[in-house]
């Protein structure tokens, strides 16, 4: 289980950074870093840059996403943004929309 | 993955972690724990929890709020605020019910006016005196709360101004030259310094000239100078 949570109710204006691992279950908009793995579970809503060792999309994100490891935008999720990221992945059933980077 | 208190109402918990820096605006339903580090403002509907290791440098509004960490900031609770031994608070704290620890470190006002009980004035503890702070209007008004920490610093320093108001003493001698010799006589060659020096000296200026000027059978020299002058 990932030490920070961000609860469905919560609502977040500004910029978070987090040396560990951090999972987003509410609204959060600004900025997001983080130097472990970022989870934007399903209802989540994500209007930020997030940048982030590993991202992982459930819910919906408006926004540049940079990692240095996977991005992953999972089944029903929505991702509307660039990605640089060394390995992406999408589900079927994501949607998706801006420019891939992996850095090729 | 939910802790039980926030599960009882629903809500899912927020845990913000020990690495973890927020700069920003948080509200929102359900409980939040602050382990890290945030500034900025919080405005939660369920518990709210700063623990032990927390730095929070923002106003924080919950239905119960909890500290074992350091937090610069106003407090307010609908329900209950409590702090932990651990708990170093510069700010004040509003609730109808406010714990303090043995061992917890406050600096601020506590006012406990939402109170179901008439008279909570009469019980509302002012650790410092700081202004008439009793005199905030409806307790549940969140403004006069946030207004508070200004208010607070400015009593602080009030020496300065003193030294301002000694300076003009040193340069009350600037009475006339000509006056200096009554000025002698009266034996005020100091007159009270921070007054007024120059109306002592236009007391003194009009009796020399005047006497000797106006003399007896002179009446000519008035019209002269009236004269001479058009």
């Amino acid at each position: 289980m990932a030490s920070t949570v961000i609860g469905a109710g919560i609502v977040i204006e500004g910029e978070v950074e987090s040396d560990e691992a951090l999972v987003v279950h509410g609204t959060i908009r600004g900025k997001i870093e983080s130097k472990e793995s970022v989870a934007i579970e399903q209802g989540a809503t994500v209007e930020a840059d997030v940048a982030a060792r590993e991202v992982t999309v459930g819910g919906s994100l408006t926004g540049n996403v940079t990692a240095e490891g996977r991005v992953v935008i999972a089944t029903g999720a929505r991702l509307v943004g660039d990605v640089k990221a060394a390995r992406f992945t999408i589900q079927d059933g994501a949607q998706f929309k801006g420019h891939v980077d992996m850095d090729v | 993955m939910a802790i039980p208190s926030s599960a009882q109402r629903g809500a899912a918990a927020s845990v913000l972690a020990e690495g973890l820096t927020l700069t920003g605006r948080i509200a929102g339903d359900g409980d939040l724990e602050v382990r890290g580090r945030l500034e900025g403002e919080v405005e939660i509907g369920g518990e709210l929890t700063l623990s032990q290791g927390s730095l929070v440098k923002a106003n924080l509004a919950g239905a119960r709020v909890v500290v074992r960490g350091a937090l610069v900031g106003d407090v307010r609770a609908s329900d209950s605020i409590v702090l932990e031994p651990s708990a170093r608070v510069v700010g004040d704290l509003t609730a109808p019910r406010i714990s303090i620890a043995l061992g917890a470190q406050i600096r601020g006002n506590l006012d406990m006016r939402g109170a179901a009980d008439v008279d909570a004035q009469d019980i509302a503890v002012t650790t410092r005196f700081v202004k008439p702070a009793a005199a905030r209007p409806a307790p549940v008004a969140p403004a006069p709360v946030q207004a508070r920490p200004m208010a607070q610093k400015g009593p602080i320093t009030p020496a300065k101004p003193v030294a301002v108001s000694r300076k003009p003493a040193s340069t009350p001698v600037a009475s006339p030259v000509t006056a200096a010799a009554q000025v002698e006589a009266r034996g005020t060659t100091e007159p009270p310094p921070d007054a007024e020096p120059r109306s002592d000296a236009a007391r003194k200026e009009p009796p020399s000239p005047v006497v000797p000027s106006i003399k007896k059978g002179q009446k000519a020299q008035p019209k002269r100078k009236g004269a001479e002058a058009k």
